[in-house]
């Protein structure tokens, strides 16, 4: 893959980042518990879920912590969190833009 | 068992992905199911015709038997893997409420990037040693120190000239495909997807359901900018 840093995270990385926040998952109980959190709002084909892991993990933002069979477990980095924090911080400063904007009108 | 299979040619371009889908689809359709693929032709099961959803993911390794990785973990979330063409990984799905192979198009522009950069080092390589050529026999038909050389060029001309011709019409054909890779590539890096079918069936009535493919464009048909705040 290539060397070429992530820009801004699109909604299915954000979540995917959310998903290991708190616990190891593998890559099915990630994509579950993103079907879950957002009461089935974002789907996440296999294509995009393993690609996402693939890159996560080149990027250091997802650690491979073990390996039972076909089963990867992942763990998140202290750079993942760090990019998963700036990244709700970006968007909370988003809704108060919109909320001040509201108020005013 | 071989005995069943149908081979057929491809008639899709190796790097036109959506195409590649559509011929595979229309040929399930037709109750030709893909198995595989040989050097010169795909091979097909028959059985019953179904709608299916197939998913071309460029691999980088071009083995047949090398399975990609996705294809252990897809079935979890209703895809099967299927086999490989060239350097694709077909995917399939008959569930009309699994979700799209790809449902983040700046993800899936991910896929391409090794493709690409593979594609466009070798179409580097191909202009350089076309421009060689071209500079070898300008210049043997310029200078007259080249005579041994210019004999040869001037003995099989025809010939010279037809294998030249050829070499030209092909690395421009490979220019515009990896051209078109690209452009691919940096429209999904955009966020735009490739058109494809609605997630939930494949309507009769839509254009993923006619044979519609391009022989020759790796482009997409039609894209408009996902909706989203986020990309």
């Amino acid at each position: 893959m290539s060397k070429k840093a992530l820009g801004t995270l699109t909604e299915t990385m954000f979540y995917v980042l959310m998903a290991f926040l708190k616990e190891e998952r593998c890559g099915t109980e990630a994509a579950e518990f993103v079907a879950c959190k957002t009461k089935g709002r974002v789907r996440m084909g296999p294509g995009t879920l393993y690609t996402i892991l693939g890159k996560f993990e080149e990027e250091g933002l997802l650690k491979e912590v073990a390996v039972e069979g076909r089963k990867r477990t992942y763990r998140l980095t202290d750079r993942g969190r760090a990019l998963y924090q700036e990244e709700v911080a970006r968007l909370r400063a988003c809704v108060a833009d919109a909320d001040s904007e509201e108020v005013q009108s | 068992m071989s005995k069943d299979i149908v081979r057929k040619p491809v008639p899709v371009d190796f790097l036109d992905l959506d195409g590649m889908e559509l011929w595979l689809e229309e040929m399930a359709a037709k109750g030709l199911h893909f198995q595989g693929s040989g050097v010169l032709f795909a091979h097909f099961l028959p059985g019953a015709p179904a709608q299916v959803r197939c998913h071309a993911e460029p691999t980088p390794d071009k083995r047949r038997d090398v399975i990609p990785g996705q294809a252990v973990d897809c079935g979890d979330l209703g895809w099967s893997y299927a086999g490989k063409i060239g350097w694709l990984a077909v995917f399939r799905t008959s569930d009309p409420s699994a979700p799209d192979f790809h449902t983040d198009p700046v993800a899936q522009s991910y896929t391409l990037e090794r493709m690409t950069r593979t594609m466009t080092r070798s179409t580097w390589l191909l202009l350089a040693v076309m421009a060689s050529l071209t500079a070898f026999l300008v210049w043997s038909s310029l200078d007259s120190s080249f005579g041994p050389v210019l004999r040869l060029v001037g003995y099989s001309s025809p010939y010279t000239g037809f294998v030249f011709l050829l070499d030209l019409v092909l690395t421009l054909h490979i220019v515009r495909e990896v051209w078109g890779l690209c452009r691919l590539r940096r429209r999904l890096r955009a966020g735009m997807p490739i058109s494809g079918p609605p997630a939930g069936g494949i309507p009769a009535s839509s254009g993923r359901a006619t044979p519609s493919y391009s022989v020759s464009s790796p482009w997409p048909k039609s894209a408009e900018p996902v909706p989203t705040f986020w990309a």
